[in-house]
């Protein structure tokens, strides 16, 4: 039996969000309205897999339990912005060898400054041990240094990566549920103050409390138009945090990436890169394919400032906000609602086929998770 | 070489690593020994704002023992060969009074 995404979610994000909108709240509403959106009732669910950075003490198991689900199969990923790719790739061979049938997968944060501090203080014991000492606030001071690294190598300015949170935030007016909508001009973002240079704060994602989900069942169950996996491809510790992080495990797997798939590059209507910071989201590009006259800065000019290519059509997380381990999650519910014809006024035209990405765990200077999927529309 | 600051060395094909680790990435081998890292080049640097609310520089150094690390700077920039030390579990990279090349 198929295994397809049936629907999915997105508990709207907030900036301040009361304290009553705790994780499990929030989770607990991704899940109410993914199963409503894939046409499904809370009986129907015998799986369930969840990714977050503020559900301790509980796991998944006890906010299962909160949610009263008894179910055949179960998981949690404690990784971060690959975590819903994971639980996705998963959750697929789960519903393909009949371990379940309906799987619900979720993630979501809800994190007080505090909390904040304390994740990005002890994220593992590389960073606990070695970076927290330095007086190390999080990781814009990393991706600060990659920036600067990758601009040089490949002759790149301020104005040439701001094409993406400026593009991105074009779409985000679009998008009820980004917590910045307001136009952002090239100029606002040149004349920012560095957060931690060349980055400042339109580069560095906006902290929300939100969760998403998505809704994995059998062919025979979905209602309307659903989502395939054509396939799914990951690469975990790709360079031993050695490299200089230039090229990425993404190009490692993105070959085997597209084989998998009987697609190529330019057979995507849009793509739902993980955009923690625009130097990422370009990378990934470059290293997934979705640039093969490898002229970075006309592709950023051009396909990505003149919107020709739909990148991360939500506003990314750069507009729309990360909610902890959501942000693994984000672009893969907005991946859905695009196939799906769910997207309202930010709806891609004839969305067929879609590539979304996660990335994260930095380790110590980067991020050490990767993995993509292509995603098709199945009428 | 300098005195100071040491990493981990593999004992079976001598790949140095920093952070430490449990296994040799290159050969699997759990045996280690340490090996001299205080010279290195900074190649970038960036302002920033600890959470105390001091401003602080951190860099990305390239040891020439082999690793990348990650250091408070003061005044390196760029380019500049810096030599490594804990301080208080803090490795701080200093640029190397006068002429870089020293006996």
């Amino acid at each position: 039996m198929k295994a397809l995404i049936a629907g999915s979610f997105e508990a709207p994000y907030a900036r301040h969000a009361p304290v009553a909108r705790d994780t499990t709240a929030l989770l607990a509403e991704a899940v109410v309205g993914a199963l409503a959106d894939a046409g499904l009732g809370h009986g129907d669910v015998d799986g369930f897999g969840v990714a977050s950075f503020s559900l301790g003490p509980d796991r998944a198991i006890d906010l299962a339990w909160r949610l009263g689900l008894k179910v055949r199969w179960i998981m949690e990923d404690p990784h971060g912005g690959a975590s819903a790719l994971n639980l996705l790739q998963h959750a697929v061979r789960a519903v393909e060898a009949g371990d379940a049938e309906t799987i619900v997968l979720c993630a979501g944060d809800h994190l007080g400054r505090a909390a904040f501090a304390d994740l990005v203080a002890n994220y593992n014991r590389a960073t606990a041990e070695h970076l927290t000492p330095l007086g190390y606030a999080g990781p814009n001071a990393l991706f600060a240094l990659l920036t600067q690294r990758y601009c040089k190598a490949h002759g790149l300015t301020r104005e040439d990566l701001g094409q993406i949170p400026v593009a991105q935030r074009a779409w985000a007016a679009r998008n009820p549920g980004a917590v910045y909508r307001d136009p952002l001009t090239i100029e606002e973002y040149l004349a920012a103050a560095p957060v931690a240079a060349p980055l400042t704060r339109y580069d560095c994602v906006p902290v929300v409390a939100g969760a998403d989900a998505i809704v994995v069942t059998t062919s025979d169950r979905t209602s309307g138009p659903a989502v395939r996996v054509r396939a799914l491809r990951a690469l975990y510790n790709a360079d031993q945090q050695e490299g200089d992080a230039l090229t990425t495990g993404f190009a490692e797997l993105a070959d085997d990436l597209w084989t998998a798939a009987g697609a190529r590059p330019e057979d995507v209507q849009a793509a739902f890169l993980y955009d923690d910071y625009p130097v990422m989201a370009l990378i990934q590009a470059a290293d997934l394919g979705l640039v093969p006259d490898g002229d970075l800065r006309r592709w950023l000019h051009t396909t990505v400032g003149e919107r020709s290519f739909p990148l991360n059509t939500s506003g990314g997380q750069l507009s729309a906000g990360q909610a902890g381990a959501a942000g693994g999650m984000h672009g893969l519910v907005e991946a859905v609602a695009q196939l799906r014809g769910t997207a309202g006024e930010r709806q891609v035209p004839a969305a067929e086929l879609a590539l979304v990405s996660g990335y994260g765990m930095v380790l110590y200077r980067h991020g050490s998770s990767h993995n993509a999927a292509i995603l098709e529309r199945i009428a | 070489m300098n005195a100071g600051f040491q990493i981990a060395a593999c004992a079976r094909c001598a790949h140095a690593v920093w952070p430490p680790r449990s296994l040799c990435p290159v050969c699997g081998s759990p045996d280690w020994t340490t090996v001299g890292a205080a010279d290195g080049v900074a190649e970038e640097r960036t302002e920033t704002t600890a959470p105390d609310g001091t401003a602080v520089c951190l860099a990305s150094v390239r040891l020439a023992a082999g690793p990348v690390v990650i250091a408070r700077v003061t005044d390196a920039a760029p380019g500049d060969p810096v030599h490594l030390a804990l301080e208080a579990g803090a490795l701080v990279a200093s640029t190397v009074p006068g002429p870089p090349a020293r006996a």
